[in-house]
């Protein structure tokens, strides 16, 4: 069941889209929001780390796209120019986040982040991702979940393609290492074998 | 060995991004919200096109002179409480709302303060009919029966235009011609120019006297942002409701009348603070139908040493009182399985005062819940609430 992800050939379908949208065809633009919203509700999710948060930015990130649609030039994709919005909503929300009181905050959310109809692995994974700072969690997502290339990613975040590749080998380190340490006994056992 | 290594890795992406991916959103979607923003956002560039009206369109419209119901349009719309019990019992001929669940909407019917429109559209030997309609400056409600076909599903089970299900995949439609007749989509309502309100459908439209659930009615209502558009006492609005197996939607030119008088609105824009936490209460609405409170509030609840450990304080609520200490019920309170936010703008509606007030009291409480976010009950089943004392606020009214 292909769901429908802006890939090759879904990209000029989406861009035709956004044209309609420019030239005034305001319902169009609900087409847009189907297409990304899961996309963009899942980035907000695991960077914001909080279910009602990532709700509040997808909406307001949808809206802030819309207002700035004039602006969008077909210089870059339309997803990376929306996810540049989300990126940047973010770290806002992130750096507003920061002035509260965190200690008791984290715990909850934390707890929340339990959802029982995960599995072991599952969750295993998402550990893994939490205990990333934002900035690292933000590069996997773009990397490994949406696929984009260094190029892209670049455009998001405003950063050198070359800058973004030393990072992200940076991060990929650092989650094998996390990964080893738990599948420790499984590798030995494996090395063993051969 | 290299090979075992780089396996694993890829095998931890694509695992990373199944477990990401995998993950739903609350709503099946977001769209139809953010695009009512979109639609009530100020539009500056000239470039995009108002929806012209259907006029053209080949619909059957049907306009007719309202009639006032109930006929008992005191002086200031207020009802003293005797009244109130006595007109509760007359049985009005040609009211719905008198049967409704919400008991302000009864009231507001059983004192004159509604409109019975007496429109209706007959397409394919099925009617609907704007049965009554009630608005008092706050609130607009007005009620659709449909007659010539009895069925339990009032609300269309069909999706409408551009649905799509929670992985955004386009939900397959059935397509006009093969939907089963009769079934009603959430009306498109206009006002002057303006659509795109916060609207309700529903078709749980209250009992009647033996008890039965009203069957082949469904009421629509708009509830928060039409006392800022700052509309006349008498408008005319348009209704446009898709039906199931209509490849047209059914029209309504409907005339839409304030009967309520002695409206009050105040902008006391009043603060009251007590530590980090202050609110500013920006609108009161009073009508006889309605009471809205709107507010925006700052900082972290207050809490007691009681919310601590394995308890927790809510998010702030909000009680009124006039100036005998008689509470109003709220019309609904939310309740929220997450920590508090520190920023929140308040839109809500409470039951009408019997008289109109001489001043009231906002009494501001918050409630406590446990760690999996149940809320902590008194001995008889109702949430116990804490109330804060130095946040209340005293208004008068004029």
């Amino acid at each position: 069941m292909e769901r429908f992800s802006p890939g090759a050939g879904g990209r000029d379908d989406i861009e035709a889209v956004v044209e309609k949208v420019k030239n005034g065809d305001r319902q169009a633009y609900a087409v847009i929001i189907r297409a990304f919203e899961h996309q963009i509700y899942t980035y907000c999710y695991y960077i914001l780390k909080n279910r009602e948060e990532a709700e509040d930015a997808l909406q307001d990130i949808f809206i802030k796209v819309y207002q700035s649609i004039d602006k969008y030039n077909r210089q870059v994709s339309f997803s990376s120019w929306l996810y540049k919005v989300a990126y940047y909503h973010c770290l806002d929300q992130l750096r507003k986040k920061s002035r509260r009181k965190k200690l008791i905050d984290d715990q909850k959310e934390l707890q929340q982040l339990d959802d029982h109809r995960q599995t072991s692995s599952e969750r295993a994974v998402e550990e893994l991702l939490m205990n990333l700072k934002p900035e690292e969690r933000n590069l996997v997502l773009l990397k490994v979940v949406e696929q984009y290339s260094f190029e892209e990613i670049g455009e998001i975040m405003d950063c050198k393609p070359a800058t973004l590749r030393k990072k992200y080998e940076r991060v990929r380190k650092k989650l094998i290492q996390q990964k080893s340490k738990e599948g420790g006994l499984t590798h030995e056992r494996m090395v063993r074998s051969n | 060995m290299s090979a075992w290594l780089d396996q694993t890795e890829e095998e931890q992406m694509m695992q990373i991004r199944r477990t990401v991916k995998q993950r739903k959103m609350p709503e099946v979607s977001y769209a139809d919200r953010i695009m009512e923003r979109v639609e009530n956002m100020d539009r500056r560039s000239r470039r995009l096109s108002h929806r012209k009206g259907s006029w053209a369109k080949k619909t059957a419209i049907s306009v007719s002179a309202a009639a006032v119901l109930g006929g008992v349009v005191l002086g200031s719309g207020f009802v003293s409480p005797v009244m109130a019990d006595a007109l509760k019992k007359v049985p009005l001929i040609g009211s719905v709302f008198q049967y409704n669940l919400d008991p302000s909407l009864k009231q507001a019917s059983v004192s004159g303060l509604t409109t019975a429109p007496n429109l209706s559209v007959t397409r394919d030997g099925l009617t609907m009919s704007i049965k009554e309609v009630m608005y008092d400056g706050t609130r607009l409600a007005f009620m659709i029966e449909r007659q010539g076909m009895d069925d339990d599903t009032v609300l269309s089970p069909y999706l409408p235009e551009g649905a799509t299900n929670v992985s955004g995949e386009a939900q397959k439609k059935v397509p006009v011609e093969q939907q089963k007749k009769g079934y009603m989509f959430m009306p498109e309502v206009t006002i002057q120019g303006k659509t795109g309100f916060f609207g309700s459908f529903t078709d749980a439209v209250g009992k009647t006297e033996d008890g039965k659930f009203i069957r082949n009615m469904a009421m629509y209502e708009i509830t928060s942002g039409l006392s800022e558009k700052q509309l006349p006492n008498e408008f005319d609005m348009t209704v446009k409701m898709n039906v199931s197996g209509f490849k047209e939607p059914f029209e309504f030119q409907v005339p839409v009348k304030n009967l309520a008088k002695g409206n009050v609105v105040l902008h006391p824009n009043q603060t009251q603070s007590s530590g980090s936490f202050s609110y500013t209460v920006k609108s009161i609405e009073i009508t006889p139908v309605t009471t809205r409170l709107i507010l925006d509030s700052k900082g972290s609840v207050p809490s007691t040493p009681e919310q601590s450990g394995e308890f927790s304080a809510t998010k702030m609520y909000y009680d009124i009182v006039d100036q005998d200490g008689k509470p109003l019920d709220q019309k609904m309170i939310g309740f929220f399985h997450q920590n508090p936010k520190t920023e929140y703008h308040e839109d809500e509606t409470y039951s009408p005062f019997a008289q109109k007030p001489t001043s009231i009291t906002i009494k501001p409480y918050t409630m406590t819940v446990k760690n999996d976010w149940s809320v902590v009950e008194d001995g008889k089943g109702q949430p116990v609430k804490t109330y804060h004392k130095d946040l209340e606020m005293t208004i008068p009214v004029q």
